[in-house]
């Protein structure tokens, strides 16, 4: 698999499952627990039988010593379909690292999002559940429909690679077919209102959705030399940045992260920040942990 | 070159400076950042004042400067004149009523070749050209004397002298009688920046019989006051004696008037009532029964009735005056006897202007028109209201810099990342 510079990344994350936080509709065999009940060897319970049942089914040593029929029943283990989203507007541009090679973007939210779109993608492409990737440019919406085949890791890294994070663009237009799961990677600075009802009607369908929250370090504490803030995408949005004002737009800031961690939250979905300097790594082992599970194959 | 008020080009000096120091403190907007975040600093005033160690914009601060020192050049009024050594002379030239024929021998002798000559009487003639025909022609006037008129158009004359000399000398040629001096004359004369000198010429005197009175009263009501004031002037203590005409005046008469004699009609009551009556002429009043007459419309009023209509009128004639007297006296009474009546009727029987001010200046007073010391320099004789040639260029080529300035202003500037 030609993951190029996400090699050392993957092998971090190498052994790790992303379970689903609760089991999921039925289909093909898979590694999640499904709401339906098998015939696997793993039992779970008896259930009397009915008429109708295969017979093949009957626990025939049960009815032999106690002479009543009981079906053997077993969990059903299903895959889950997972779709990665990521947005590549013009704020995920941000911010330009100084050292970097010709060619490379030196964007270090972009970059962020990228390695965990990817380590996510490795992650669940492992555990055996088709993955997918929609990406939110100005352009429009681009979508690798989600498959289970080798190579689909790298595709998706490719595809990462070829974007360059330009203009506004609207996620909530991903989650529109999208499958059960879905990782949303995003500064939440776009149409989040829209992103929100969309997660919302998604996971009352039965879905499964997380939020990344991509931060710049620089975003949490500008630049010095930064004097007059100006919106990448929105042009007219022009703010003074001055001692005065610095610690009014860190209090603002903060408060505004808060509240958008408590609104996802409302809305059931799992909330997830990581700043841009952090190791992506780390993140995705808190992101996969089921609460009261660990997630992490022994 | 000089100029006519160098204060503008301090200013303008003063003014470049200060526009340097605001090329050095300047408020402008900070080169803008992106921040995807911005939406939460606080709105405020995007700008930022600054302070540098050399000037922005050289153009813009080239263009204005200019633009400003042009301007206060062009206010300075920069004159130029021809350098020389010469001392040119304005030579004040008396030709009123009370001058005599030795002024023009005293003005021939006094003028040189490139003289001004300025001719007065109640008016100034400034003479440039053809001085030796002005002065051949030179006579004495009829009307009165303004010193203060002379000395401005001296002042005009000297500073049109100033171009081609390095400065000029005033001479007053004048027997500088005290109708000549008004109020104004030693303010004007103080406005002369240099040397003066008073070239004083004998005073014309006055006609002896100065008061003609041509009165028709068989009864002779004004005897009294006419013998009164006969007898002061014979003493010496009245302007004139008053000659009285009973069969209207003759062309003796007439021409004593022109040469200054006051011929003053004064008919008699005739058939008007008289009646109470307050009288002005001159410093005294009087209240007595009197008859308004009738008196020509023209002429200067020289006394009133108390609702102010007038009562005598005076006009001039030649050197002297007619004077006509609305006041018809009653010979039953004993108005004329009084001493207030005898103030009006000295008043009204006076001679023309008053004698007194036809008499030449005290010596003292003519002092105050004399000064020693240098000349006038030219540059002294150049004033503020003069044209300067220049100065309409010089405002020409700052409006043009200025418009200069607005099309090199929206330029945009690049901010350094």
């Amino acid at each position: 698999m030609a993951v190029g510079p996400y090699g050392a990344l993957l092998e971090s994350v190498r052994g790790v499952q992303w379970p689903a936080r609760r089991p999921v509709l039925g289909g093909a065999p898979g590694a999640h627990l499904a709401r339906t009940r098998g015939v696997a060897s793993e039992f779970a319970e008896y259930r009397p039988y009915r008429q109708g049942d295969d017979p093949r089914r009957l626990d025939w040593k049960l009815l032999a010593r106690s002479d009543r029929a009981f079906i053997r029943l077993a969990p059903d283990r299903t895959v889950l379909g997972t779709l990665l989203a990521v947005d590549a507007s013009a704020s995920m541009a941000y911010a330009v690292e100084s050292a970097g090679e010709p060619g490379e973007h030196g964007w270090t939210k972009w970059r962020a999002a990228k390695e965990v779109v990817v380590a996510c993608a490795a992650v669940a492409h492992a555990g055996g559940d088709p993955v997918g990737l929609a990406v939110a440019a100005q352009g429009g919406l681009a979508r690798l429909s989600p498959r289970t085949r080798r190579g689909v890791v790298a595709e998706i890294a490719r595809t990462l690679d070829a974007t360059v994070p330009s203009g506004s663009a609207s996620l909530a237009n991903a989650l529109v077919g999208a499958p059960a799961r879905v990782l949303l990677v995003t500064d939440c600075l776009g149409d989040l209102e829209a992103l929100r009802r969309a997660a919302r009607a998604h996971v009352a369908a039965g879905g499964e959705v997380h939020v990344v929250h991509v931060v710049s370090r620089a975003e949490l504490e500008p630049p010095r030399a930064a004097m007059l803030a100006t919106d990448p995408e929105d042009a007219s949005t022009s703010r003074p940045l001055t001692a005065g004002t610095r610690g009014a737009y860190r209090a603002a800031f903060d408060a505004w992260r808060g509240e958008v961690a408590r609104a996802w939250r409302d809305d059931g979905v799992a909330y997830h920040e990581i700043v841009d300097d952090e190791p992506v790594d780390v993140l995705v082992r808190r992101l996969v942990a089921v609460p009261g599970g660990t997630g992490v194959r022994t | 070159m000089s100029f006519l008020a160098p204060v503008w080009l301090v200013a303008a000096a003063i003014a470049s400076i200060g526009v340097v120091a605001l090329h050095l403190i300047t408020t402008q907007r900070p080169p803008p950042s992106e921040l995807p975040t911005a939406r939460f600093v606080p709105q405020g005033d995007a700008r930022a004042s600054s302070r540098a160690a050399r000037p922005t914009d050289l153009l813009l601060l080239l263009l204005r400067c200019a633009a400003l020192l042009l301007m206060g050049a062009a206010f300075a009024g920069p004159v130029t004149h021809a350098r020389g050594t010469s001392l040119a002379r304005v030579v004040v030239i008396d030709r009123s009523r009370g001058t005599l024929a030795d002024v023009r021998d005293s003005a021939v002798a006094l003028t040189r070749s490139g003289d001004a000559l300025v001719l007065f009487d109640s008016a100034a003639t400034i003479v440039t050209s053809g001085a030796a025909d002005s002065l051949r022609a030179l006579a004495a006037g009829h009307a009165r004397g303004s010193l203060s008129a002379a000395l401005v158009g001296a002042r005009r004359a000297a500073r049109d002298l100033s171009r081609g000399a390095d400065s000029v000398e005033l001479v007053i040629v004048s027997p500088l009688t005290a109708d000549e001096l008004d109020a104004a004359s030693a303010a004007t004369f103080g406005r002369w920046p240099g040397r003066a000198r008073l070239v004083r010429t004998a005073a014309a005197r006055p006609v002896g019989a100065a008061v003609i009175l041509v009165s028709d009263d068989p009864d002779d009501a004004l005897r009294a006051p006419i013998a009164a004031l006969n007898a002061t002037a014979a003493r010496g203590a009245a302007p004139a004696t008053v000659r009285v005409v009973r069969s209207g005046p003759s062309s003796a008469d007439s021409a004593a008037a022109r040469d200054g004699a006051a011929l003053v009609s004064w008919p008699r009551i005739g058939s008007a009532a008289p009646s109470a009556q307050g009288l002005w002429a001159g410093n005294a009043t009087l209240v007595a029964p009197l008859a308004r007459l009738a008196i020509p419309a023209a002429g200067r009023p020289v006394a009133r009735w108390a609702d102010g209509q007038r009562a005598a009128a005076e006009w001039p004639l030649g050197r002297g005056c007619v004077r006509a007297v609305g006041v018809g006296v009653p010979s039953a009474g004993d108005v004329t006897l009084q001493p207030a009546f005898g103030a009006v009727a000295r008043s009204l029987l006076a001679p023309c202007d008053g004698a007194n001010l036809w008499a030449a200046a005290s010596d003292s007073l003519a002092k105050l028109f004399e000064r020693p010391g240098a000349a006038a320099t030219a540059a002294a004789l150049r004033s503020t209201d003069e044209d300067s040639p220049l100065a309409p260029w010089l405002l020409a080529v700052a409006l043009l810099l200025l418009a200069c300035e607005l099309v090199v202003r929206r330029v945009p500037v690049e901010y350094a990342a």
